[in-house]
């Protein structure tokens, strides 16, 4: 009988090591994934908890933060409704998006220090407090650049050329953050239904035909290249056109003169590159394009960026030279080269484009958040400044900035508007057609001052008109407070 | 019977232990509920304690030569079951402590008296008949204290018990008794069926209808849990009483039969089936205990959350069926494994004192009422485990049940006497 | 010290002394068998007598030593081997408790007696007894 009773003994133990086995299954293998089970009511105890961290511009200003009402309901508040495409919203119904979205792992304190420190405080269930994120926003003048847009769809991008650090972004229309974070589900159908599409960041995701303005980079390829100088001059049709490339004729009407295609005053039919930049002329900047190439022409596009993705704080749309599928011709190479054709870019590229003439050459990695701050002041996140591509040579920034300065402070030059007494400014008109009987999107891109630069501006209206009279002078606007701040 | 006294030094130095360790449990429990220890919180582990260290000096008395190992793991797991439960609700701690306090006064009783164990024997049919009566009473005018939806208990003047609990103890008297009259006989081969010597299985009639009975009973009640838990014990026992393989195999075909035919025939049994295979798809519905158990095991990770610091109490019926998954969540694998390793040793310490016994009878019962401690462990445990499907039966001494720890208790007085009179058999 | 710290390292203590009381436990029951180990190689004041060795191949009269727990069977494995057709290979048990002598079949075919008295659980035997296994027939002799 012992016997038996032995081996009943030994059954029972085979028994227990199953259950520990199946015991160890559920506490250590599966754990993660039972855990985060929707219906785990302590999930949603821990989400309450969290301490989401801050969000302030460069001086402190506090822009997101973490509020408790009379009822005890936390809820997230934003004071400045303009940058709200910029840092985004976090809301329980309808998630996270922009900055809220990708720090989200800081904010809410994921990233853990390696410190011992915060594998105890986890231990001891401490509540946990996400890092601070710190912008490079200015928002004084981010409020004053949002008051200059107009009320229709538009934007506008101020950064320092040569660090990259992004001073203001606005988009509008705009939306209030706050109401979409306390989960305002008629105000979010509201917003979806809005046909303006205010949940758009149009500063990074807007993709426009950038009309004339890209006529700086076209420059920039034919002096970087030395396919042309400055002073190459254009005489006659060269100048004024009908231009015949392959079966295509630029300046469709049949009249002798191509103004206002050709842009330029009346009586003017001989021009350098130099004016011709400035007075926009699309004859001129069509043979450029023909002269350097589809090679080359396609090479200097992605020097500046086109068709690469920017690496960025939030996520930003690829701008493309052509449109996908398209062929390539010479005739598309001729309208692109002057600022139609397939091409549609970003506020952003235009911005960077800009940048690389402010700054020798070089368009510097654009910075939105400058460091991220654990809750005792400690950096854990630092930005990576720097040089993101090299389009062209110091010389040729040098040049192109000439041209552009000539653009605003030249007599006849479209970008008259942006005129500051005293200060030299560089700047490039756009007025970019959109095909049927939609006005054309109005373009301003510049810097100031213009041997010194400090700040580089893009500005876009959406079928706003005339870049000249339209995005100039809340350009124009823009530099000044920009300019005064910086003081 | 000489009236000598013997110090029972190991297992008072074991008591000692256990006990600082409950008062250690009841102290970070108060301290995590208050922020600060608030020194009444610790009257249940100081009673208690001292209640067993008195258990022991008595013994040292009435049964001086009883095994010194198993009152102290008793205690321990009876101390963290009252830590859990009051952690819980701290009603039912009290009362755990109350029933507690009787049970160790039945152990004190049992090993006072001075017939031999062996003398339970001469009753068989007197306590299977007293074990079947009490669950027909039940049946006929019981109570159901916790809204169940089944009447198993009766009572008077605010005093409820579990007949079922006795019945087990009762039961597994009976089966040893007659297996150890009977066990020549049915260990004989007497038939031959081509090549298989079968037994004689007309030798068992009365056991299995005493046990056909007491299953009926139950299945009458919705008692599942327990009719499973009679199944094993008799399986076991059977075994064990005859040495022979064939009765446990023909048990356990007889068990698949029965299991398909409840299958069948109940839907709660199809329900419960269902969950235990599919428990992810009825989460908010059937499934949803089992489910919420799991995620209470899944969050005690490791090391466990820390005692009052989990939320074990959104698990339905948290106090009985599942207070393994509390446990899991506040003290982790850890402390899991731990609390099992120490009911494997009860276990094994109780095959050990059968094997140690010479009486036919007390070697039998001894390992009856390890199988039932055994059983019962490995049904619930398993059942909240999601390795079968769920069927209620007390986890021994760690979830609240005033009932089952007093036949808990009752049981290791008998392996404790069992333990004293090895040896001494006439 | 915060609180939370004193909870943290008491939760840890609390788990560590759970295992003590393990670790406690088996060293306990180590010493226990340990003390009871040894006598079961130690050597018995009895004997056994050899009465009717059948085919065992032993003499009448041969003294077999005995141990304080001594197998007997066909098998090779007992302590003390008897290959007699009409006993089991492992057929009985016979221990001396440092009181008296105990003998135990351990569910042999052909039985076990002591005095003619059929053993089935462990029964004492006194000095001078005869034990049957099988047919073979032994007496408990002093050493």
């Amino acid at each position: 009988m012992n016997v038996n009773i032995r081996r009943l003994g030994a059954f029972f133990l085979v028994i227990f090591a199953v259950m520990v086995g199946d015991i160890t299954y559920w506490q250590v293998i599966a754990a993660s994934s039972m855990v985060g089970r929707a219906d785990n009511p302590r999930q949603q105890v821990a989400s309450l908890e969290i301490r989401r961290g801050l969000i302030v511009d460069r001086n402190g200003v506090v822009l997101a933060q973490r509020t408790i009402d009379a009822a005890g309901l936390v809820h997230r508040s934003y004071s400045d409704p303009s940058l709200s495409q910029v840092i985004g919203y976090d809301s329980l119904r309808y998630g996270k998006s922009e900055l809220e979205s990708t720090y989200d792992d800081y904010l809410t304190g994921k990233v853990l220090g390696t410190s011992w420190h915060s594998f105890i405080d986890q231990l001891e269930h401490k509540p946990v407090v996400g890092d601070n994120l710190t912008l490079t926003i200015d928002d004084r003048l981010q409020q004053q650049v949002a008051s200059f847009l107009p009320g229709s769809p538009s934007a506008a991008i101020v950064a320092n050329p040569h660090t990259g650090e992004i001073l203001a972004m606005a988009s509008n229309p705009g939306f209030d953050a706050n109401q979409v974070s306390a989960d305002n589900a008629s105000y979010w159908s509201s917003l979806l239904q809005d046909p303006q599409s205010p949940l758009v960041n149009r500063a990074v995701d807007g993709y426009y035909p950038p009309g004339s303005t890209f006529k700086v980079a076209t420059l920039s390829a034919a002096l970087d290249t030395g396919v042309e100088t400055l002073d190459t001059q254009f005489d006659g049709q060269a100048a004024t056109g009908p231009l015949t490339v392959d079966s295509h004729t630029f300046c469709d009407n049949v009249i002798q003169s191509c103004a206002p295609f050709n842009n330029l005053p009346a009586g003017v039919t001989s021009v350098s590159l130099e004016q011709a930049l400035m007075y926009s002329d699309n004859i001129v900047f069509a043979q450029v394009g023909l002269k350097l190439g589809k090679q080359r022409f396609l090479d200097y596009a992605r020097r500046f960026g086109v068709d690469q993705t920017t690496p960025f704080d939030i996520p930003v749309q690829v701008s493309h030279v052509a449109t996908p599928g398209e062929t390539f011709d010479n005739v598309q190479l001729a309208s692109t080269a002057f600022g139609q054709g397939g091409l549609n870019v970003t506020p952003l590229q235009m911005l960077m484009v800009t940048e690389a003439q402010a700054n020798g050459g070089v368009i510097p990695r654009p910075v939105l958040v400058k460091q991220v701050t654990s809750p005792d002041g400690s950096v854990v996140k630092s930005a990576s400044y720097g040089t993101l591509y090299q389009p062209e040579s110091a010389a040729t920034a040098a040049q192109v900035t000439a041209a552009m300065v000539q653009v605003v402070q030249g007599t006849g030059g479209s970008g008259f508007e942006a005129q500051i007494p005293g200060i030299q400014v560089a700047g490039k008109t756009g007025t970019a057609e959109t095909g049927g009987s939609s006005l054309p999107h109005a373009w301003f891109v510049c810097f100031a001052p213009a041997d010194h630069p400090r700040v580089a501006v893009v500005v876009i209206v959406e079928h706003g008109g005339e870049g000249a009279f339209v995005a100039a002078p809340i350009a124009r606007k823009i530099l000044q407070a920009a300019l005064s701040i910086q003081q | 019977m000489t009236a000598r006294y013997r110090v029972r030094w190991l297992e008072l130095l074991l008591l000692v232990v256990s006990g600082g360790i409950q008062v250690l449990g009841f102290v970070l429990l108060s301290v995590a509920q208050h922020r600060h220890l608030v020194t009444s919180d610790l009257r249940y582990p100081v009673v208690f304690i001292v209640s067993t260290i008195a258990l022991s000096l008595w013994l040292g008395r009435a049964a001086p030569g009883a095994d010194q190992f198993l009152l102290p793991v008793v205690t321990l797991l009876t101390g963290v079951g009252i830590l859990m439960v009051t952690r819980l609700d701290s009603g039912l701690g009290h009362r755990q402590v109350l029933w507690t306090l009787a049970g160790e006064l039945a152990i004190a009783i049992v090993l006072a008296l001075p017939r031999s164990v062996t003398q339970l024997r001469l009753y068989k049919y007197t306590w299977a008949s007293i074990g079947l009566l009490l669950i027909v009473l039940t049946i006929l005018g019981g109570t159901d204290i916790n809204g169940s939806g089944y009447r198993r208990w009766i009572g008077f003047h605010g005093v409820y018990f579990q007949p079922v609990e006795l019945l087990k103890i009762l039961i597994a008297v009976f089966f040893a008794a007659y297996l150890d009259e009977k066990h020549e006989l049915l260990a004989s081969a007497r038939i031959r069926l081509k090549m298989i010597r079968l037994p004689p299985f007309q030798y068992l009639a009365p056991l299995v209808l005493v046990w056909g009975l007491s299953l009926a009973l139950l299945v009458k009640q919705n008692d599942l849990g327990s009719a499973l838990l009679f199944l094993g014990i008799f399986l076991a026992m059977i075994y064990v009483g005859t040495a022979r393989a064939v009765y446990p195999v023909t048990g356990i075909a007889m068990f698949v039969v029965g299991a398909i035919g409840a299958f069948h025939l109940f839907p709660h049994v199809r329900d419960r089936t269902e969950v235990w295979l599919n428990p992810f798809a009825h989460s908010s519905t059937t499934g949803f205990q089992l489910v919420q158990g799991l995620i209470a095991l899944s969050s005690g990770g490791i090391g466990g959350q820390g005692l009052g610091l989990g939320m074990p109490y959104k698990v339905p019926v948290v106090t009985t069926d599942f207070i393994l998954a509390a446990i899991g969540e506040e003290l982790g694998l850890a402390g899991v494994v731990c609390l099992l390793a120490l009911l494997l040793f009860l276990v094994f310490r109780g095959l050990t004192i059968g094997i140690g016994s010479e009486d036919g009878f007390q070697k039998l019962l001894a390992t009856g009422l390890v199988a039932t401690i055994a059983i019962q462990t490995i049904v619930i445990v398993g059942g909240t485990t999601r390795l079968m499907p769920l069927t209620g039966v007390p986890l021994p001494f760690l979830s609240y049940g005033g009932s089952s720890a007093l036949a808990d208790f009752l049981m290791i007085g008998l392996l404790l006497k069992i333990s004293a009179e090895a040896g001494t058999v006439p | 010290m915060s609180v939370d710290d004193a909870l943290l390292i008491g939760r840890v203590v609390f788990l560590l002394a759970l295992y003590l009381f393990l670790v406690l436990l088996g060293v306990l029951l180590w010493r226990e068998l340990r003390s009871r180990v040894s006598p079961s190689s130690e050597r018995a004041p009895c004997d056994l007598l050899v009465v009717e060795p059948f085919d065992t191949g032993l003499e009448v009269g041969e003294r077999i030593p005995l141990l304080a727990v001594s197998s007997i069977g066909r098998g090779p494995e007992n302590d003390i081997v008897l290959n007699d057709s009409f006993m089991s290979t492992s057929h009985a048990r016979l221990l001396w408790d440092r009181k008296r002598w105990l003998l135990e079949d351990l569910g042999s075919t052909n039985g076990t007696r002591v005095s003619g008295r059929p053993v089935r659980k462990a029964v004492p035997v006194k000095e001078g007894e005869t034990i049957e296994l099988g047919r073979v027939r032994l007496k408990l002799v002093p050493a």
